[in-house]
This record gives structure tokens, sequence and C-alpha cells, in this order.
């Protein structure tokens, strides 16, 4: 009865119903995506690799070796030598490792060098392996092997050329044209930084760059051709970026993390990656408490509006409670009425927003992947949004006992003679 | 010189067995960051195995970092030694994993003022940290879900604690924990 009495009410006044649930629509979809993006941020930062004990590049700080040795993000300080990697991957307790060179590019894509051990050990989501849609990995030197989203965005198929740029400028001058790669194998999309990672052998990336040895001049006598590289230069890198390491036994980790964050040949650092992320989420945690309070503050402009609304209504609507007095409702019945009026406006206001949160979602995701490799799953909501939708149609209710309060001790004391 | 890089690997008897695959002819020294307050408390777990390493400054230890000088600070790292090798009070876990003592690995810190054989003071060591790796096997490692750091109960003056978790699918820093906290291994 109260209720679609509500109902009719705010049908009559469409206009600043329709608007006062647009405002707490938008604010509750900005909160709700806030909180889709941050939890799907960190889901993809933590599902990008697995599996993997240490990490080991050049002494610098936990977190620059996490980023650019995972996300492709910043560049790394300085290299690892040969010698090292060479000595810490055969340790008796060292079950795997993957070497990975970085510093070239190809068409805005960075160029990963590795072993098959890569294609073998590296893991994502969980105990998802790395599965080739096409081809199959490094067979000869100038393969390469691309990610899925290299492969979609350049259009390359099986045995496409690629020609590998120097550095990793979008447009580099330095192409390495005389030694172009064939591809011999594309990977599924994972939805981590793989999908953009151009994978070459490891001795290619040191034969592309025999001919920029000492400066940008080819050495004395002729320049190394594609065949001649393979077959006559020793490609054994003399240094790797960084490397991944995996443990036969994870109880040997700790042990060998300090082994190598104290080596003494060279100063090396390693890391745990799951460590090394809980801290990364320890300093975007401030800025994700910022937004989500941001978002907050949002939401409660939003009730505000509507409590300004039904406020300023209610001079106008003393007629409408006079008349509804008359037919015999009571005071607390005009109480609940505007109640019910404001828990309306606040749940569809709710409703719209998760709807426009969801929309919007789903137009962006594609984009986000692109350009950043943030996957967004459009999952349902979870407990914790439900519970902060419930508590957004609790606050509107709370909101709406004030102006209902006023109408009942209005309702008191006007009788049928009042003159608006 | 030779000396002292052998008595610091030979902290932990896996390090030292790890020295000398991992050490070559040209050597620098790189001295470890050293805050008083903070301890670290890593715990790797695989299968029933499960071994707890902590390291806290011997500030909050013992309370002094230099030799012991008086009959006091004699009577306080000697304690404190005891009570490291007896292995006791590192860590609380659910009885019902029914988790036993197997390994402790400890050595005394080299605090300034000591003079080593030749005689000569050991300045560098300004600074020192207790390190000790506990290892228990467990009977019922199912039942291994919580672990509480009672080491903090043993040490003072402690304002940062860092626990590093490794286990199987698991990689996880917690910070912040007293005694008391449960820190969830799952």
């Amino acid at each position: 009865m109260i209720f679609s009495l509500a109902l009719r009410s705010l049908g009559n006044r469409r206009s600043t119903a329709l608007l006062t649930v647009a405002a707490i629509a938008v604010s509750v979809a900005l909160l709700l995506g806030v909180q889709k993006m941050r939890t799907a941020a960190r889901e993809s930062f933590a599902n990008t690799v697995s599996g993997v004990d240490l990490i080991v590049g050049a002494r610098s700080g936990q977190l620059n070796l996490l980023l650019y040795s995972v996300f492709r993000v910043g560049d790394a300080t300085a290299n690892v030598s040969w010698e090292s990697y060479q000595k810490i991957a055969r340790h008796p307790d060292v079950a795997w490792t993957i070497p990975i060179s970085l510093g070239d590019s190809h068409r805005g894509f960075r160029v990963l060098g590795t072993t098959n051990d890569y294609f073998r050990h590296y893991h994502y989501a969980g105990e998802r392996a790395l599965v080739f849609t096409e081809g199959k990995p490094f067979a000869a030197l100038y393969d390469v092997v691309l990610g899925a989203d290299v492969a979609r965005a350049l259009g390359y198929r099986l045995g496409s050329e690629v020609v590998v740029a120097h550095g990793l400028g979008n447009v580099s001058f330095a192409l390495h044209k005389d030694k172009p790669f064939r591809v011999v194998g594309i990977l599924a999309p994972t939805g981590t930084p793989v999908d953009r990672t151009v994978h070459v052998p490891l001795e290619a990336i040191t034969a592309i760059h025999q001919d920029f040895q000492g400066a940008s001049q080819p050495a004395i006598g002729a320049r190394i051709g594609a065949s001649a590289a393979r077959e006559q230069v020793d490609l054994t890198p003399q240094s790797i970026t960084a490397f991944m390491v995996g443990m036969r036994s994870k109880v040997m980790t700790f042990t060998m993390q300090r082994a190598i964050n104290e080596y003494r040949s060279e100063p090396l650092l390693a890391i745990i990656p799951g460590v090394a992320l809980t801290q990364l989420w320890n300093l975007v945690g401030i800025a994700d408490t910022a937004l989500m309070v941001i978002a907050g503050f949002v939401v409660l402009a939003g009730l505000l509006g509507m409590l300004t609304a039904i406020l300023t209504s209610l001079n106008e609507r003393r007629r409408e409670m006079a008349i509804l007095r008359s037919v015999g409702a009571r005071p607390r019945h005009i109480f609940t009425l505007l109640v019910t009026e404001a828990g309306l406006l606040a749940a569809s206001g709710v409703l719209a927003g998760v709807a426009l949160c969801y929309g919007l979602l789903f137009a962006a995701a594609p984009l986000l992947e692109r350009h950043y490799g943030l996957v967004l799953p459009l999952t349902g909501l979870s407990t914790q949004d439900a519970a902060l939708l419930g508590a957004i149609v609790v606050a509107g209710l709370f909101m709406g006992s004030w102006p209902a309060w006023r109408a009942y001790r209005n309702t008191l004391s006007d009788g049928l003679t009042l003159r608006v | 010189m030779p000396h002292r890089i052998v008595s610091r690997l030979s902290l932990l008897a896996l390090l030292a067995m790890l020295a000398p695959t991992l050490s070559v002819g040209e050597e620098f020294e790189q001295h470890d960051a050293h805050e008083h307050g903070r301890v670290t408390l890593d715990v790797a777990l695989e299968g029933g195995t499960l071994v707890v390493e902590w390291s806290a400054p011997a500030l909050q230890v013992v309370g002094f970092e230099h030799a012991p000088r008086t009959e006091a600070e004699r009577a306080a790292l000697a304690s404190a030694t005891a009570w490291i090798n007896r292995g006791n009070g590192v860590v609380g876990v659910p009885p019902a994993a029914r988790c036993r003592l197997r390994s402790i690995q400890h050595a005394p810190p080299t605090l300034a003022g000591h003079r080593d054989a030749a005689g000569k003071t050991d300045h560098d060591a300004e600074h020192a940290d207790f390190r000790a790796r506990v290892s228990y096997e467990c009977a019922a490692p199912a039942a291994l879900t919580w672990l509480e750091p009672w080491v903090l109960r043993q040490l003072r003056g402690v304002e940062r604690v860092e626990i590093n978790l490794v286990a199987p699918g698991l990689q996880r820093q917690s910070t912040g924990a007293s005694a008391e906290t449960r820190v969830p291994l799952r």
C-alpha cells in the first residue's frame, strides 16, 4: 500500500526523481568501478608469474627488479654476468632457471632473449603453462616466438619475417635488417605481459649485436652475415638482464636467496616474486585507499543530493500529506511513506549504478587489455561489493528519515485548512 | 679478512656449504642493511618440513651490540644464546600438526670490541645480528594452517616485523604481527 503510494508519488515528480537516481547511479558506478579495477589490477599482477621461486638480477631494489623482469616496466640498472648465472644455475639446489635478456624492441613490442626453458617452466595464474596455438619453440638461431597480442596486432603468421630494432623506441634507426627472424611459434593469450613480448633465442640477441660491439661501426673485417654469425662466432652471451630460478625444494628458497644476496663476486639481488609483490601493494595501497575514500565521498554527495531533493519537495507536498491524513493516514504512515521513497530512490540508484558500471567495464575491457595488459574479468558482485551496495541503500534510508521526521511533525500540526 | 668471511658464512651450515661454490677470486664486501627494531622471520614450508629462520639486531635480543663489558651483559648474552640453542618458543603452530624440532643452526654474532686470534679489534662489526634457523618435522602437515611468531616475546624494542612466507603455490609477506597474531599458512 505505502510502497505503491511512494511509487506513484515519485512518478508524479518524475524528472526530479530520475535526476536523483542518476546522481546516485553515477556515484555508485564510480565506487564499484574503483573497487573492481583495484581487485582486477591485483589479480592481474598476482597472476602474471607463478611457480618462480626467485628472480635474480643486478643489485638494485626489489620492486625495480620485479617490475622490469616480469612486467616489462622500467629498465635494468645493470646486467648479470654469464659466469654468475652459470654458477647459480648449476647449483645442486636449483631445479631450473630461465635466463632473460631485454633491451631490444620490435615495432613497439619488447624483445626478450631466452631459452626453451622459458616455455617449459614459466607459469601464470596458478598452474597454467604457456601453450602454443601455432608452431613450436625455438629450433634455430633466428627463430622467434610471438605473444598473442603481438601476432594479432602486427598480423604475423608462422613463417613471417621479423626485423628486430636496437633499443626500445617505436621507430628505431638502428634496425638489425641484415639478420631477419622467422616466426616459428605463436603463444595462446595469457592476459600477462607475455602476450606483448617477442621471444627470441638468447644467442640471437648476441648475434644481432655482434655488429654493434664497440661503437656502432662493424668490426674490422667483413660484416658478420646471418649465416656467418651462426657458424663462426661464439654466441654465448657475456651477460643477461636477469634470470628466474625454480628450486628443488621450497625450503631452500631463503637460503639460496641469502647466498645470492651475499654473493661476493658480483652485486646480485635475489627476490621472491610474491614477497616483492606484497611490498608493491603496500606502496600502491595508499593511493588505492585514497581512491576509495574519494569514491565514497562521491556516493555521499549523491545521497545528499537525494536528501536535498526530498527536503525541498516537502513544502510543495504539504497538501498531499494533508489529503493523505484526511483519508485516514496516520502520521507514522506519512513517515514510512517518505522513508520508503528515499529507500526506493537509493535502491534504484544503486541498481542503475551497477548496470552502468558493468556497461562501462564491458566497453572498456578490450581497450584496457590492449593498452595496459590489464585483464578485467566480468565477475559478479563479490560479497564485499554487495555489502557496500547494501550499506548505501541503508544510508539512503537513514537520510530519508530526516525529511520523514519533518513531514511527520508537519502533519501533526497542519490541518486541512492549510494554505500553501 | 678471510677469517671473517668464513666466520660469517658459517652462520648457517648450509650457507657454508654454498660458500665454496659461490665465491671466486675477486671479491668485494657489502654490508647488510641493519635496522634497529626490525625483525625478519623467513618461513618455508614443504611437505612435512617447516623451516623458520629469524634474524634480529643484537640490540633487540640482548640489549647491546658491543662485546659484553659487565657481568650483567655477559649473563644476558649467555641466557640469550642458551635460549636460541634450545630452539624453544620460536613459533607456535597448531598442536594437531604434531611438529617436532629437528635441528637448530645458529652462530653468535660478532660483537664489536671482540678480539680475534691475532689480537686485532674488529671495528667493522659495529652492528651485529642474531640469526637462527630452526627446522621442524610435522607428522600431520595438513593441520599446519597457521603460525604464531613467539620469538617476538623474547625480543625487546621491536618496531617492525616482516614475515616472509614460502610454500608450494604461496609466496607472501606479512608485516606488523605480534607474538599472538596468527599468520595463515594457506
